[in-house]
């Protein structure tokens, strides 16, 4: 042990003292330590590309200026002149709209009512076209009428009947911004929502009933269907419950950011996710590819993920504990930021391959092979000491890069966020573990790919000694399952073949934190039971076994004849 | 018990017999030349002692461990250099030896610089091996062989690119290991070095052991031999015209000197001659049986009969 650790040293020395290596790990570490800081500097320009126009007169302004720029545009193109001024009026329309909700005490665009300012500069604009371009004048005029910004049908009492409904609009939605009541909102919002509930509620009974008559496929799945529906119902209800009970005002928090993504799956439960049958799902074209079985169980499988979404949601506003995930911003979140910044191991992946393909084979190359083989000690154990070398250098710079996962959003951001848990579901309960185990464990998972790769180089250089086929081929390797989700992407039957193999599951991180995994969400369903994160597991594990195996039986046995 | 001990060892590379039952021994404070011609097998037996290449058949032993059974222990006490000794080029001189002290584990830091000093590497130890040139490399080869004070010594074609005060320098290396009691073996094909260096040579050829003698019994004149004399006369046309009227060889004149090949008995016989007619003899040279000719006589004429011997 303590030979082996000796040597180890020995190879420590001669591996750091190259200088492209040398180089190349402080640029690495470098890279890696202040990763955080890219993702985080990436988000900070786009908040400042998408900020602007925030406030009502910063608006007002803004349409003010486009007016007057078709101002000056008539003067040079008179002919144009009619569509010009329905512009005007339409841009100036909005200015004072916008002005308007200023003088009435509304100081940002980005809240609740945003939807409602919305309508209701809308409303005016379209009150105002009526008025100006439309009430009095032979309609449709042949030249003008495409210039129209809102929908005229040229229809006298059509026209003024949508008139008034606009005016209608406006002053409803003028009231209501006024008012500023967001819980009363919300109540009314979930009034009339209760009234559809109970709609649906009796749709489901009518097709219970018929289904009761005349059991086919086709009747019993409209009932199926139709309870998922209702579960969405059920969820929009008990998520505008929650705001009112616990009095969740409107604004930036993660609170609210939670209450959207749970709105969002609540209305994709009650559209989206309808199974069809058989005769459908023929009929559709749907089928390329999949069998019936496997489109049931997509469905099925993308159903339980919203479900399950809606529970941790739930789970985490009432326990007052935010989900990391829930901002789109790594700005919000230092634990989003940490682990979003994990994908940056693969540069460990790619420097240990660097190293490992060059480890034994250069010793080859330079003779200095047969100084090394000579001394006392067995060839397994020079073997092992290179091995342990490029793998404990990795896992130093994993561990290195984990610290730097916690200390630099903790700076960035503020340390506060780490001391909230992970949320994770088993089953229906909802479990947490402290935010640095799972992120360490995220980091460690990820280290078994990168075990994986090098072991891979390493072997390739002990047997072909050849360093540069040994590095192509296992940066290939590291890269294999972006290459086999290309590949899966034109041919449904060549991405089963490949779940069978490794390629897969190189990336174990992809498998095993499945929640914001792109390859996850395109396998939905689809994957046999043999695509699955353990046995991705067993792969590398097996394979990394069998290749330390043959590396160490070769190189013991193998003749320096050179 | 030998140092060095190799039984009937057999090696075949690729279908090719590369060594056919090799045996012989190095004995403690003996420094054995291993001769032969380019190819013919010695970096291989070498490479096999030393563990580069696996016994096919037979048996090595070193300080009466088996290279195959107990490499560790076996190989604990054996320096060597193998063909060129390549070194780490972008470490130090220092690095490389510690290193490979590191390898044999116990080496104190004193014993390492005592090893440079008597390299003469000590002003160009910390410089990187990438800048030495061939010479330095040699002795910083010969430093790692020699740092753990092994009690066998392999070296293959130790004196490529040393100048002739480095061969020296060597040469007194090696006596002084001899003398302290080590087993030396020493490949090479510069016959003139093997001669001054080695007490005992063995030859292969094809991968057969030829001839294992000491260096007396093979440059040794057999009673009956013909040596070229050197008489360096006071009247050599004289000489010349009585050597005619004789049945004996032709002579030619060299100098002052007549040269004429004759057997130990036969000398004799014509310094007598020459007392009898008054010719004064200034001196009588016989020429030195060279390892060179010992060698020539060994590979080509005797080569079949001596090599059946030495496989036995």
């Amino acid at each position: 042990m303590k030979k082996i650790l000796c040597l180890t040293r020995n190879e420590y020395v001669k591996q750091l003292k190259k200088p492209s290596i040398l180089v190349l790990l402080i640029v690495l570490s470098a890279i890696l330590f202040f990763s955080p800081l890219f993702w985080a500097g990436i988000e900070k320009l786009n908040e400042v590309s998408m900020s602007g126009y925030d406030t009502p007169s910063e608006r007002a302004e803004n349409r003010r200026e486009v007016a007057e720029y078709y101002q000056d545009t008539i003067v040079e193109n008179p002919e144009e002149q009619s569509f010009f001024e329905i512009q005007i009026t339409y841009f100036l329309t909005q200015a004072q709209a916008y002005e308007q909700l200023a003088q009435a005490g509304l100081t940002t665009l980005r809240d609740w009512r945003s939807s409602m300012i919305n309508a209701y500069v809308e409303a005016c604009g379209q009150v105002a076209e009526y008025e100006a371009h439309v009430k009095d004048r032979p309609f449709p005029a042949p030249s003008d009428s495409y210039h129209f910004m809102y929908g005229w049908t040229g229809d006298v009492q059509a026209d003024a009947e949508s008139y008034q409904i606009a005016l209608q609009t406006r002053d409803e939605n003028y009231r209501e911004i006024v008012k500023n009541d967001y819980f009363g909102y919300i109540r009314q919002l979930r009034d009339n929502y209760r009234q559809e509930w109970d709609a649906a509620k009796q749709d489901l009974e009518r097709l219970k009933a018929t289904a009761a008559e005349n059991d086919t496929e086709e009747n019993l799945l409209a009932v199926e269907n139709q309870e998922w529906v209702l579960r969405g119902y059920e969820s929009e209800d008990a998520r505008l419950s929650m705001i009112l009970e616990r009095q969740i005002a409107f604004d930036d928090s993660w609170k609210n950011k939670t209450l959207s993504l749970w709105e969002q799956n609540a209305v994709n439960m009650q559209h989206d996710y309808q199974l069809m049958s058989y005769a459908e799902f023929s009929q559709s074209g749907r089928q390329s590819g999949i069998t019936y079985e496997e489109y049931r169980n997509s469905v099925l499988e993308s159903r339980s993920k919203l479900t399950d979404e809606i529970t941790l949601y739930c789970y985490s506003l009432e326990h007052d504990t935010p989900l990391y995930n829930v901002s789109d911003s790594v700005l919000d979140s230092a634990r989003l930021l940490s682990s979003k910044s994990v994908g940056c191991l693969i540069l460990v992946t790619l420097f240990g391959i660097i190293l490992a393909s060059g480890i034994v084979s250069k010793e080859f190359s330079s003779g200095t092979v047969r100084l090394l083989l000579i001394r006392p000690v067995k060839r397994w154990k020079i073997l092992l000491s290179k091995y342990l070398m490029v793998l404990s250098l990795c896992l130093g710079l994993t561990l290195l890069t984990y610290g730097a996962y916690l200390l630099l959003p903790s700076v960035l951001l503020g340390g506060s966020d780490f001391a909230n848990p992970y949320l994770y579901l088993v089953g229906e309960t909802v479990f947490q573990v402290p935010f640095p185990l799972y992120l360490l464990g995220q980091v460690m998972i990820t280290f078994l790919s990168v075990a994986f790769c090098v072991t891979f180089a390493f072997f390739l250089s002990t047997l072909s000694r050849n360093t540069a086929l040994a590095a192509i081929l296992s940066a290939g390797l590291a890269f294999s399952p972006l290459f086999c989700v290309i590949l899966s992407l034109f041919h449904t039957t060549l991405m089963k073949i490949l779940l069978w193999t490794p390629f897969f599951y190189v990336d174990l991180s992809y498998w095993v934190f499945g929640e914001e995994s792109l390859l996850l969400s395109m396998f939905n369903g689809q994957m046999d039971a043999f695509a699955h994160p353990g046995v991705g597991m067993a792969w590398l594990v097996l394979l990394t076994i069998g290749m330390l195996v043959g590396s160490f039986t070769f190189f013991r046995k193998h003749d320096v004849k050179n | 018990m030998p140092v060095l001990d190799i039984r009937s060892i057999c090696k075949t590379i690729s279908g090719r017999k590369i060594l056919d039952q090799i045996s012989f021994t190095v004995d403690s404070g003996e420094i054995v030349g291993f001769l032969g011609p380019n190819g013919s097998g010695k970096t291989t037996t070498i490479k096999m002692i030393m563990g580069l290449l696996s016994i096919d058949e037979g048996e090595i032993f070193i300080n009466g461990c088996s290279v195959k059974k107990e490499f560790e222990k076996a190989l604990c006490r054996v320096g060597g250099i193998i063909e060129n000794p390549e070194m780490y080029g972008h470490l130090s001189g220092w690095t490389n030896l510690k290193m490979f002290a590191n390898m044999h584990g116990n080496i104190s830091e004193e014993t390492i610089e005592e090893t440079v000093r008597m390299v003469h590497l000590e002003d160009r130890i910390s410089d990187k091996v990438r800048r030495y040139s061939l010479g330095m490399r040699q002795r910083l080869g010969v430093a790692q062989a020699v740092l753990h004070e092994p009690n066998l010594l392999i070296l293959d074609e130790p004196t490529n690119g040393l100048d002739p005060e480095g061969i020296k320098e060597l040469r007194d290396t090696l006596r002084s290991f001899a003398e302290k009691g080590a087993g030396v073996l020493v490949s090479s094909h510069l016959l003139a070095e093997m001669q001054l260096m080695c007490d005992r040579v063995c030859i292969i050829e094809k991968g057969r052991l030829i001839a294992k003698q000491s260096l007396r019994d093979l440059t040794e004149v057999q009673a009956g031999e013909l040596l070229s004399y050197h008489f360096d006369v006071g009247e050599p046309e004289h000489f010349v015209q009585l050597l005619r009227q004789m049945p004996a060889p032709e002579p030619r004149m060299e100098g002052s000197s007549v040269v004429l090949p004759a057997t130990r008995e036969k000398a004799a016989e014509l310094v007598r001659l020459l007392v009898e007619h008054q010719i004064p003899v200034y001196g009588l040279y016989p020429e030195q049986k060279s390892l060179e000719t010992a060698y020539l006589e060994v590979t080509k004429g005797l080569s079949h009969m001596v090599g059946t011997e030495g496989g036995q």
